[in-house]
């Protein structure tokens, strides 16, 4: 059996439909993405986020989805209601958004995401900084960046909506 | 600017002789938040097993601060241009210099104690147990904490005598931030933090020259002197220094074994870990992030170190405030009563070998039954027979980085990396795990993983249990195909 914390996050990465799947790096960026916007979302897994290369990540969360990877079966555990209402809003107007461009793939829509979101609440960037932050370091995905914010700013409405 | 003289100040150091230090760095020490380290030691508990492995995070700062100026030296003189500005050297001094600033007391230990309490906190905030149909609703509130990482860029951010010792000099505090947490391509991270890093440098050479044990006495000098960049500028090393790191590298797992993960070290630091989680839990300790956040602003931070847990801990016991079921462990610590070791596994192995992982999932499981079956013999308390595991590897991140396919530069930027070939036709650099003919290569993927069980006597008559215990832990149906 795995420890009880690594059950929670495969829990939730399967509830967010992105799996516990480490092969690749866009596996891996994907992983790392859905944990950080879940947390600034309010379900808070406890892993601190830091601005590297491919924006927000944890290093902690990377040893521990390895240690995910490398364990045997997982505790029976469900998600309480809040946090599984929660997931399910974004998986569906964050995660799969449809305001996601056809031509960029998801977990560079998650990159996206996931950055635009850690630069507005923990850099507290406008949104002037925040554009010329992506055009400098993320030019790959940085022309989509309105999609970003209006996706980001629904599910902010959706959410204060729904009361989770 | 004015220019900065890097010899304004001399120090005598134990282990380096005499450092040099600049006035920015001289006023950085003379803060308190910065004297504060002289009561964090570095090797926690562990002076209690080794004595005079006794040294703090101050003197261990300020070796740091020294290598990583030796570094940056080096990268300069083997590219015969200075691609490393006076400036930016200061900001590399300072970073290391302050990277410990955030240390808790006894520092990771104390860490780590947060650190599983958000764990446990937000896993019950996020999820139940699937046949739970009470409190549905009613999500716990998660433990939040600061790494240590973190409170170094609040205290740098806001302490205000800090900032003032900065702003004096015309260092930008901002600099020295990004170096905690780099944005891309600025300054190289690798120098502060990495499996070759002025912090990993010092701890070796201090440890091994405090503690009495040989494991770092490796040659130091000659690795920082072949310090260079590649042409993607990576910090990496000279081939001909292959050796020597390979040699560091292996060496530190020793470290690790004999020094940081002694068995009887290890029992104290597990009965202090107890009690710093029971301070927390019942709110003798405030260490949430707004606890921090307030506390460096008043300057509470200061005094908050090895010394004042201790003595709270004394205080309440004065008080009997200290709970029965915890009074061993505070025994323990206070006056020097190791626990029993019943049991220790040692396995080697891949790390991601599928066979190996549930070899040792199981034998993990197997001790804790084992651990509860003794506890309910014998009418312990809970917690009186208690585990404890860790895998050493010879690098932190070496044992996961996928190195054939899809490198990922977060990764792979901490591992040892090797100039390849001569540095005037290619100037690549290469991973020291991918070089066959080095130890660590073969290592890389691999660890030693320890699994013990640890017995806390609560009196005489408990302690003369002892080689019956060790005797039935071994016996236990759960250990005998294991044991």
């Amino acid at each position: 059996m795995v420890e009880r914390h690594l059950s929670v996050l495969k829990l939730l990465l399967d509830q967010a439909g992105v799996g516990s799947d480490i092969s690749t790096i866009d596996h891996r960026k994907s992983i790392q993405k859905t944990i950080q916007l879940s947390k600034s979302y309010g379900v808070d897994l406890g892993y601190s986020f830091s601005w590297y290369v491919k924006g927000p990540y944890s290093t902690s969360l990377t040893r521990d989805y390895y240690g995910l990877s490398r364990a045997g079966a997982v505790e029976n555990l469900k998600l309480r209601d809040s946090a599984q209402k929660t997931i399910d809003i974004l998986r569906e107007n964050l995660f799969d958004s449809p305001k996601r461009p056809s031509e960029l793939e998801k977990p560079d829509w998650l990159e996206l995401l996931s950055s635009y979101d850690y630069l507005r609440n923990k850099r507290s960037l406008d949104e002037t900084a925040i554009i010329s932050k992506l055009e400098t370091e993320k030019i790959h995905v940085a022309k989509y960046a309105n999609n970003a914010k209006e996706a980001l700013d629904e599910c902010d409405k959706l959410l204060r909506e729904t009361d989770t | 600017m004015s220019a900065i003289n890097f010899y304004e100040k001399q120090i005598h150091d134990a282990v380096h002789g005499p450092i040099y230090i600049s006035r920015v760095e001289r006023d950085v020490i003379d803060t308190k938040v910065f004297q504060r380290l002289r009561n964090i030691k570095q090797l926690g508990l562990g002076s209690l097993v080794f004595p005079s492995a006794n040294y703090t995070r101050f003197s261990h700062s300020i070796g740091a601060c020294e290598i990583a100026g030796r570094i940056v030296d080096a990268i300069n003189r083997n590219a015969q241009e200075e691609v490393i500005s006076p400036y930016d050297k200061q900001i590399y001094r300072l970073s290391a210099l302050l990277h410990d600033i955030g240390h808790y007391p006894f520092s990771h230990l104390f860490e780590h104690t947060l650190g599983d309490l958000t764990k446990e906190t937000s896993g019950q905030s996020i999820a139940v147990d699937a046949d739970d149909t009470s409190d549905q609703d009613e999500p716990k509130i998660v433990f939040e904490y600061f790494d240590h990482e973190d409170v170094g860029k609040e205290i740098i951010q806001n302490d205000a005598e800090l900032q003032k010792a900065l702003t004096d000099h015309d260092i930008r505090h901002a600099d020295i931030v990004d170096l905690f947490s780099p944005d891309k391509g600025k300054y190289l991270k690798a120098i502060v933090s990495s499996d070759l890093d002025c912090d990993r440098l010092d701890y070796l050479m201090r440890s091994a020259h405090n503690s009495g044990l040989p494991y770092g006495n490796v040659d130091i000098p000659y690795i920082v002197n072949n310090f260079t960049l590649d042409n993607n500028d990576r910090l990496c090393l000279n081939k001909r220094a292959s050796s020597a790191a390979d040699h560091l590298l292996v060496s530190r797992m020793f470290d690790y074994l004999q020094l940081s993960y002694n068995k009887t070290s290890i029992g104290f630091e597990v009965a202090l870990k107890k009690l710093i989680k029971w301070l927390i839990v019942s709110k003798k300790l405030a260490c949430s992030k707004s606890d921090i956040s307030s506390g460096i602003l008043d300057g509470k931070w200061h005094n908050f170190n090895d010394r004042s847990v201790l003595a709270e801990l004394s205080s309440l016991k004065e008080a009997n405030e200290i709970p029965a079921d915890y009074e061993h462990f505070y025994r323990c610590v206070s006056e020097r009563r190791p626990p029993v070791l019943l049991c220790e596994l040692k396995s080697f192995g891949e790390i991601n070998n599928r066979k190996n992982k549930e070899q040792l999932a199981r034998q993990n499981t197997l001790l804790n039954r084992a651990c509860d079956a003794i506890e309910l013999n014998h009418g312990f308390v809970k917690g009186q027979v208690t585990t404890w595991k860790a895998p050493i590897k010879i690098t932190k991140k070496g044992w996961f980085v996928s190195l054939d396919e899809d490198v990922d530069e977060n990764e792979i930027q901490e591992l040892v990396h090797i100039l390849d070939g001569d540095p005037k036709k290619t100037g690549q650099s290469v991973p020291l795990i991918t070089i066959q003919s080095t130890v660590s290569s073969h290592l890389s993927k691999r660890a030693l993983q320890l699994s013990r069980a640890y017995f806390f006597p609560k009196n005489q008559q408990e302690s003369d249990l002892a080689k019956t215990l060790k005797r039935e832990i071994r016996s236990t149906d759960y250990l005998l195909d294991i044991a």
